[in-house]
């Protein structure tokens, strides 16, 4: 089911918790929303669901303007934060309600249960209550809860945030799968970007209940197109620069004593915001790369990695970087390190 | 003792486990069981008379009479014997203000209607007690008159020639399904409230409309709610004597206990007080072991800890708005209206026909103008200033072992601090009576000696529980690290609790003392029993409470000089209701914590 979210804005009192929020989701998609916490995630996923109403801008399910349905009568399965398992049904109870209520007929409704047990694994645990389950079992129970009434589409808000990291892991990859061979629709609320970036086919990113950018995870990671978006995704640091050559994409920027070479978006100021991403930076010169010198202030050993900060020459802003094959600097000591052109991402100040 | 004490962390840790356990071992446990001794050579079969149990039942439930156009609805009730009607009166007065109780948590928690705010009034009028009074203005309103009620009344300038009057025990039954349906109705409340709105919300996210989603979903969860307010309203059914007395219907099992303490001499005497005393405790314990869970604090404990998120409420359909107006409105209305009666009735000159007659003040006047009458204010604020800093230092120490310390008297002080909630207060009032003066016969603490000291004693038992729930929960808003963090900077367990901990906890405590003592003041059961040995209402130094003198002044015939009664009581009451209505305001306003529910058991 194809979802579409036209100029959406939603206001609490005062407060603008969505501002003209619009976009498109793909039939069959798996999209993530994604976002720091309180920036409107839970809102857009509530008023996909017929929780709350927009108050402006219009919903679609397909073609079908459901604004202002409420949640019975959308065909769309959530699965909330906390599970919301309801403590006096079993599990078998808890996955059947959906079906019970669609009032069909004993036999389709045990047969469809049995289905989704197995397909998550649940089998052996139908008469057990919530609070004899993992949260791992619990978590797919919710799954199956939400999956066993084939809905138009799948809302899930921050599903795997109450379990531990191992864990989140693993149902990471076995929500994908069921995604993947259902072909359903899938929404996913996250604040986790490697999550994202791992299970989405796209996602968009949301901050301060504004929409900042759509794309492919790849897009996303490589060519952020805002800065937000740069300074948001992965290991970041930033530092203000001056533009001192610009064309095709890419411009040389000065960041103190130091010219870099930048990707460049929209770059049609004097001054830039310089991002980089503090991993995709190396100990050693390498074809193509800018090196960048500086003096190190904290040095940190972090296992397979070095946590290095720097000051640049002739700058006043600290830098993080993260070396690998690299003893830690000494603080003080005169240190340079390589950045590619992927990492360092250029926009008008 | 050497091995308890070795299970609790000091001598501060024990001595608080030790006061309210020692009080209450001696001055709850002791009385309940020494009901017991009452029963010294009681014949058993003589409560096998048709005078206990009848069989055959005596009298018509209904009678409908037509004289002329005027048709007589007069409900009665039938007589099957003093303890079977008092099981089903109670069982039916439980099981109507359950329906009513629940419906209207349901209605007006769970939906959003037109009026809503007017359904919570209403339904919570009826939380301020008027001891007495209340059943007494049921009976003006409802109850079978010659003079008139003013249902009929009401009838009758619709065009409707009736009467409709309810009298015996189905007069008993309404005035306390009236009077208890509330108590449901909060209980209910308070665990609806506690339900998180993702469980609700995901109901209907999968399709569940209005209805739906209240079966399966919200009723359920909030059955611990309904059950302990059910059970709450079975045993004060059972115990009440206010209804019977007004209703003068003596055929109950409340009434037979309560009539021993006027003579001494009720039918059968000290043996069949007791066994009917008995028969109460286990008639009331039988419910209370299927919901003992819900009523502990730990239990509570669970309701009340974290804020669940609120959820939205429904918008209530055209069956809900018809149900809703059609169904619970004038049920609300009918409950309701006894209470504003009373007021009325404090400033009316008379009435006891269908309408009140005359606007004066002279009611209150008489309060202070009558010695005897007055002595029971005095009384009643004698007795709750000296019980509410006993209720202060054992409920503190109670609540604070209950939710501090996990050896296992801990638990069972957590059972004892609940169970004067739910053992009936004739029970207990009986039972203080052999205890003491077989125990103590002749001192001070003999009840016949100095009825006061007794009462005191009893009121603290009885009326701790509200006080250790209001400290239990503001210990549990308060993290144990708060303490241990004192602790480990050097502080001794006594500085912790009165630098960390009482601090924190004072407004709990102050909102729980504030419960106790108009639960106090309106207290009746041991107040009415007790209260009467030392002497009646016209002698000036006797030692009844308020509802004591209420009680008389309802029974009384006339004064001289043209007062009723009647209504001096209720100007007793009136001024009792507002007191009560202040302090459940500034308690549950003012001092409650959000998401804390004080006023449910
Ligand atoms: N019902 C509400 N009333 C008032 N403010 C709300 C409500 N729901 C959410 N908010 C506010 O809107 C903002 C976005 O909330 P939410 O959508 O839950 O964020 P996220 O899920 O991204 O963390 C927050 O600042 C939150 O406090
Ligand atoms: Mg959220």
């Amino acid at each position: 089911m194809r979802i579409r979210v036209e100029g959406v804005s939603k206001r609490f009192g005062k407060f603008h918790a969505l501002k003209n929020v619009s976009l498109e989701v793909r039939d069959g998609e798996f999209f993530a929303i994604l976002g720091p916490s309180g920036s409107g995630k839970t809102t857009l996923l509530r008023i996909l669901a017929g929780f709350e109403f927009p108050d402006e801008g219009r919903i679609y399910f397909g073609d079908e303007d459901v604004t202002f349905k409420g949640p019975e009568e959308r065909g769309a399965a959530m699965v909330f934060q906390n599970w919301a398992l309801w403590p006096h049904m079993t599990v078998y109870e808890n996955i059947a309600f959906g079906l019970k209520v669609r009032k069909l007929p004993k036999e389709v409704v045990d047969q469809k249960v049995r289905w989704a047990l197995k397909l998550l694994g649940l089998e052996g645990l139908e008469n057990r209550y919530p609070h004899q389950l993992s949260g791992g079992q619990q978590q797919r129970v919710a799954l199956a809860r939400a999956l066993v009434v084939e809905p138009k589409v799948l809302l899930l808000d921050e599903p795997l945030s109450n379990l531990d990291a191992r864990l989140r892991l693993k149902l990471r990859g076995e929500l994908k799968k069921i995604q993947r061979e259902l072909g359903i629709t899938a929404i996913y609320v996250t604040h986790d970007q490697e999550e994202a970036l791992a299970m989405a086919d796209r996602l968009a990113l949301i901050n301060k209940g504004e929409l900042v950018e759509v794309g492919t995870p790849e897009q996303i990671y490589r060519d952020p197109q805002h800065p937000f978006t740069a300074i948001f995704i992965g290991k970041t640091s930033t530092a203000k620069g001056r533009v001192v050559e610009r064309g095709d994409g890419l411009a040389r920027i000065a960041v103190g004593e130091n010219i870099i070479t930048a990707k460049a978006h929209g770059l049609n100021t004097e001054r830039a915001l310089v991002v980089f991403k503090s991993d995709l930076a190396k100990a050693r010169p390498r074809e193509g790369y800018s090196p960048l010198t500086g003096r190190v202030t904290v040095s940190m050993y972090m296992g397979s990695q070095v946590e290095v900060r720097m000051v640049p020459k002739g700058s006043e802003e600290e830098l993080v970087f993260y070396l690998a094959e690299q003893e830690p600097p000494p603080p003080g000591s005169e240190v340079t390190v390589y950045l590619p052109v992927e990492g360092v991402h250029a926009y008008p100040l | 003792m050497v091995e308890l004490g070795r299970r609790f962390r000091d001598r501060v840790a024990l001595a608080l486990f030790l006061l309210p356990t020692v009080y209450l071992v001696t001055f709850f446990v002791f009385p309940v069981a020494s009901v017991l001794l009452g029963l010294k050579d009681f014949d058993w079969g003589l409560l096998f008379s048709p005078f206990y149990f009848n069989l055959e039942p005596v009298g018509k439930m209904i009678e409908i009479r037509s004289f002329g156009p005027r048709t007589f609805v007069i409900v009665k009730g039938v007589d099957v014997g003093v303890v079977l009607n008092s099981l089903i009166n109670s069982a039916l007065v439980t099981l109507f203000a359950t329906l009513i109780g629940a419906s209207v948590a349901v209605l007006t928690a769970l939906f959003d209607f037109p009026g809503r705010r007017v359904f919570i009034f209403l339904a919570s009028l009826p939380l301020l007690v008027a001891p007495f009074v209340n059943a007494y203005v049921v009976k003006l309103l409802y109850g079978f008159n010659l003079q008139g009620n003013t249902i009929s009344f009401l009838l009758k300038s619709l065009g409707f020639d009736v009467v409709v009057g309810f009298t015996k025990l189905a007069g008993v039954t309404l005035a306390q399904t009236l009077a208890f349906f509330p108590i449901v109705y909060i209980n209910t409340l308070a665990a609806i409230m506690a339900i998180d709105a993702s469980l609700i919300e995901q109901a209907r996210n999968l399709g569940a409309r209005g209805f739906t989603v209240v079966r399966k979903v919200v009723l359920p969860l909030a059955m611990p709610g309904i059950l302990a307010g059910a059970t709450l309203v079975y045993i004060l059914s059972l115990e009440d004597v206010g209804a019977p007395i007004v209703f003068n219907f003596k055929n109950l099992v409340s009434y037979q206990v309560y009539e021993f303490f006027q003579e001494f001499t009720s039918i059968g005497g000290v043996g069949a007080a007791a066994a009917l005393c008995v028969i109460m405790l286990v008639a009331s314990l039988v419910p209370l072991a299927v919901v003992k869970k819900y009523l502990s604090l730990r239990y509570y404990a669970k309701l009340s800890r974290g804020a669940p998120r609120p959820f939205e409420r429904m918008r209530l359909g055209r069956v809900g708005m018809a149900a809703a107006y059609l169904l619970v409105l004038p049920v609300l209305v009918a409950a309701a209206a006894p209470q504003l009666g009373v007021f009325v009735l404090a400033f009316s000159e008379r009435w006891v026909g269908a309408l009140p007659q005359g606007f004066t003040l002279g009611n209150f006047e008489i309060i202070f103008s009558k010695p005897g009458v007055f002595r029971g204010i005095v009384n009643s604020l004698t007795y709750a200033a000296m019980a509410v800093p006993l209720i202060a230092v054992l409920g503190f120490s109670a609540a604070y072992t209950v939710a501090r310390e996990t050896v296992r008297g801990a638990g069972a002080l957590d059972l004892l601090s609940t169970a004067p909630l739910a053992v009936p207060g004739l029970v207990v009032a009986f039972g203080y009576f052999i205890f003491l003066h077989s125990v103590a016969p002749g001192s001070p603490l003999d009840p016949l000696t100095l009825p006061a000291a007794v009462l005191v004693i009893a009121y603290v038992a009885r009326k701790m529980p509200f006080t250790v729930r209001a400290v239990f929960t503001g210990l549990l808003q308060t993290p144990k690290e708060m303490e241990e963090v004192a602790e480990s900077l050097g502080a001794t367990r006594g500085t912790v609790l009165r630098k960390v901990v009482l601090p924190l906890t004072k407004r709990s405590l102050l909102a729980g003392l504030l419960l106790s003592s108009i639960y106090v003041l309106s207290e009746v059961s041991v107040s009415v029993t007790i209260g009467a040995l030392g002497g009646d209402v016209v002698d000036p130094n006797h030692a009844g409470p308020i509802t004591f003198v209420i009680m008389r002044l309802i029974q009384a015939p006339a004064f001289g000089g043209g007062a009723q009664p009647q209504a001096v009581a209720a100007a007793m009451a009136s001024i009792l209701m507002l007191i009560e209505a202040l302090v459940l305001f500034v308690a549950t306003n003012r001092l409650a914590r959000r998401g804390q529910s004080l006023i449910s058991v």
